[in-house]
């Protein structure tokens, strides 16, 4: 094995892994997916890494793969077949079974965005992302990606006091 | 910091990257890289299969199948390569698994059409000894000639892609040549009521000792359906599973005294048969989440 290659990916693992995970489970939803989705992220990260030429950062460069990752599972019957209805109140008592891997308001207004307005949101206010690297992350251009910022922002002002919004 | 960052960090903050998850991308990386299979688990079971993976000496990265299917699994691809039979062709047998004293698996297939029973035996048995990971097959009609159609002794592939795919036409030749058998099936093993009765004492004992749920143990055999038969996204998603436990469903079963659910899907893609069409049956251990064993039945050769 490329010890080299091998030593690059554990820092990229060490540096990324909990906001790779957190930022796959609000695109997700679902704590056991992002855990797959999580390392999926990463074995592929290994396998582009001799083709990464720093174009980007290395943040930018490895949320995209997880987005893209996140966007394969939401496109398999197999997630489509999930019982997305649930609401924390229908998820057994502890003890019972598996607890909601979140706790707040937060993060069910986050998860109840559409799929791309979420994407935005959570780039640009979790990871603190520029704009040109969001859309450098999403596939799209900085005007879309501001669009979307502003599509959410209205939804989750009706929702949500003191909000803090782009400038 | 912006709020909407601390927030979100402090409610998700049960939610981390752990050395579990380090160790498990090392891994799929040593084994190439391959694909994860979805899985759905509690905490608790999770953990206790990690310990029977490391205690198997096998390393896992999804779904986890019982070392009999495993033997199966080669088995059949042993049949696939050294005599060209496809999954609808296995319909046509019974397959059995054995584990000889020094760890080897002995994998039977004999025919289950009731209809062959002549003292000549066409399909004949396959037999396939799994030793350190390898196949190798053996036929008992190995060495006779399977040429010139439904009058050859040895029945092979061709005389088999006939049987299902034009059942009619190897009745009809079965009927004049006075190869049918006695179509009674004999007495069934057990009455309703005794069956009713034994999957009451199942089910509590299954109920007793699973870790996983049902909706889990549906999860686990859907993905290992689509994953062990190259189903594609449409398939996958039109692959059904009844909800309630009728027998047409499900049953509860004790194999080999493990507490396991048997669940029957099927997959329907139009008004006549299509590739990968039929009934897959999925025995999951509901206390261990490994799939013990897996059965593909195309419906073709009047079976379904």
């Amino acid at each position: 094995m490329d010890t080299e290659r091998i030593a690059r990916l554990e820092r990229l693992m060490a540096a990324h892994g909990t906001d790779i995970i957190r930022l796959c489970a609000l695109q997700l939803g679902d704590k056991d997916q992002a855990e797959d989705a999580a390392q999926d992220t990463f074995v592929k990260a290994w396998r582009a890494l001799p083709r990464f030429k720093g174009e980007c950062s290395e943040k930018t460069w490895l949320f995209r793969i997880a987005i893209n990752t996140c966007r394969d599972y939401q496109r398999t019957g197999w997630f489509r077949h999930m019982d997305r209805r649930l609401t924390p109140d229908d998820l057994p008592l502890a003890g019972q079974g598996d607890a909601p891997f979140f706790r707040g308001e937060i993060t069910e207004l986050v998860l109840a965005l559409p799929g791309k307005q979420k994407e935005a949101v959570l780039l640009r206010y979790y990871q603190e992302m520029p704009l040109e690297e969001m859309a450098r992350v999403m596939g799209i251009s900085v005007s879309t990606v501001k669009r979307l910022l502003k599509k959410a922002n209205g939804a989750l002002r009706r929702k949500l006091k003191g909000w803090m919004e782009d400038e | 910091m912006n709020e909407m960052k601390k927030r979100l960090d402090a409610e998700l903050s049960q939610l981390e990257w752990k050395n579990e998850h380090r160790l498990q991308v090392l891994k799929r990386i040593d084994q190439g890289g391959k694909p994860i299979v979805k899985k759905r688990f509690s905490a608790a079971i999770s953990l206790a299969l990690v310990l029977i993976v490391l205690s198997a000496g096998a390393l896992a990265a999804g779904t986890i199948f019982s070392p009999r299917y495993d033997a199966a699994r080669l088995a059949n691809e042993a049949l696939y390569q050294q005599y060209g039979l496809t999954p609808e062709m296995m319909t046509l047998f019974h397959r059995s698994v054995n584990e000889n004293a020094d760890g080897s698996m002995v994998v039977i297939y004999e025919t289950l059409d009731p209809y062959v029973r002549t003292g000549e035996n066409r399909l004949g048995t396959y037999t396939v000894v799994i030793r350190d990971g390898k196949a190798q097959a053996q036929w008992s009609l190995d060495g006779v000639d399977t040429a010139g159609g439904l009058s050859a002794r040895a029945w092979g592939k061709e005389q088999l892609n006939q049987y299902i795919h034009d059942y009619g036409s190897v009745q009809q030749y079965l009927k004049e040549n006075h190869m049918l058998g006695d179509v009674s099936m004999g007495l069934p093993a057990m009455i309703w009521e005794e069956y009713e009765e034994l999957q009451k004492k199942n089910r509590q004992a299954v109920e007793n000792a699973a870790k996983i749920t049902l909706a889990e143990a549906r999860d686990l055999a859907r993905q290992a359906i689509i994953g062990e038969y190259g189903l594609t996204e449409a398939q996958g998603a039109a692959l059904a599973q009844g909800e309630t436990d009728s027998i047409y469903a499900m049953e509860y079963t004790q194999e080999d005294e493990k507490p396991c659910v048997r669940l029957y899907f099927h997959l329907t893609q139009g008004d006549s048969w299509q590739e990968k069409d039929g009934i897959y049956v999925v025995i999951v251990n509901m206390e261990s989440g490994v799939i013990e064993d897996m059965i593909y039945d195309s419906g073709l050769a009047g079976n379904g």
